[in-house]
């Protein structure tokens, strides 16, 4: 297996006009030479959405293959990291509702509570916690507790914010990945932010005892 | 959102519109992204520059964000990522 392509600064990978075209008309190695950078992150969000890891695999192998079965459709007018996102998004949510039963998670409040913002406010600072020399044992027990945030997040909101936060697309691409408005992704951002850190705050209370 | 003045936390500060609080912590994701219109962001941050509570929750939202960038930077699982390429290549060869 060659290594992971290098991604560029600005979180997208190049595409070669010439794999693209050849990808179009069927060349599978053309079509693995433009996917390979992205896989891991299409899994993640993958492994986010869906709780069991093997539906995670299976939803990335389905947006794959759509993917090289409608290359055609991607015109290049977006991102081709954007396009797949579109496609995995749609695939995710089609799992979700697969799963009959399952329940329904709700954000822990409804507003911006002041009891939520009182929180927020008496508790440690995560701004302090996080610029702390910590040690790797802690930081990577950090940034497990911010994962496991963000896996209890409503679908509805965590997609929102793996979109912009983890991997960073623009509000206006979160809002075409998604089919909501710039609006209601902006407002959802801002709600699942909250929760995450809401749901850091006993653990930073444990972090500086 | 009715209630989310923090007037406490105010103290010594100088005296505002603790209405202003409601306002400014609906908006406090756009502010750190500077994705406001100009008028509204030099609200905020003038805001800010009294408020010591929602200077405080800007701050917090801030390094949140910065944590939540910081997930996707972990290595990759190789093995997975293998495994997934070959599913990959299985599937497609399946197609001819």
């Amino acid at each position: 297996m060659s290594p992971i392509p290098p991604v560029p600064d600005d979180g997208e990978p190049a595409v070669s006009p010439t794999d693209l075209e050849a990808a179009r008309h069927g060349d599978h190695a053309a079509f693995t030479r433009l996917v390979e950078s992205l896989i891991d992150r299409l899994y993640s969000f993958s492994r986010y959405m869906c709780s069991d890891p093997e539906d995670a695999e299976d939803v990335v192998q389905d947006t794959l293959l759509t993917a090289y079965r409608k290359l055609a459709d991607y015109r290049g007018e977006g991102s081709l990291r954007s396009w797949l996102f579109r496609i995995i998004s749609t695939r995710c949510q089609k799992v979700r509702r697969r799963r009959v039963g399952e329940p329904e998670r709700h954000l822990p409040f409804d507003e911006l509570s002041p009891a939520a913002l009182h929180q927020v406010r008496e508790g440690p600072a995560l701004a302090t916690v996080a610029a702390l020399p910590l040690d790797e044992l802690v930081r990577t027990e950090l940034m497990g507790r911010v994962e496991a945030a963000i896996a209890d997040l409503p679908e509805e909101y965590r997609m929102v914010l793996i979109l912009r936060d983890v991997e960073e697309f623009s509000t206006a691409e979160a809002a075409e990945i998604t089919g909501l408005t710039a609006a209601a992704v902006k407002s959802r951002l801002h709600r699942a932010r909250l929760t995450v850190r809401l749901a850091l705050q006993p653990y930073l209370e444990e972090v500086v005892r | 959102m009715s209630d989310t003045n923090h007037p406490e936390t105010h103290g010594p500060d100088q005296p505002h519109d603790h209405g202003d609080c409601s306002e400014v912590l609906q908006v406090l994701s756009a502010w750190i992204e500077n994705d406001l219109p100009a008028v509204q962001q030099a609200r905020v941050e003038s805001h800010l520059a009294e408020c010591t509570a929602c200077r405080h929750c800007a701050d917090e939202l801030r390094a949140t964000v910065l944590l939540l960038h910081d997930t996707a930077s972990r290595p990759p699982d190789y093995v997975r990522h293998a495994r997934l390429m070959q599913q990959m290549q299985t599937a497609l060869d399946a197609l001819e």
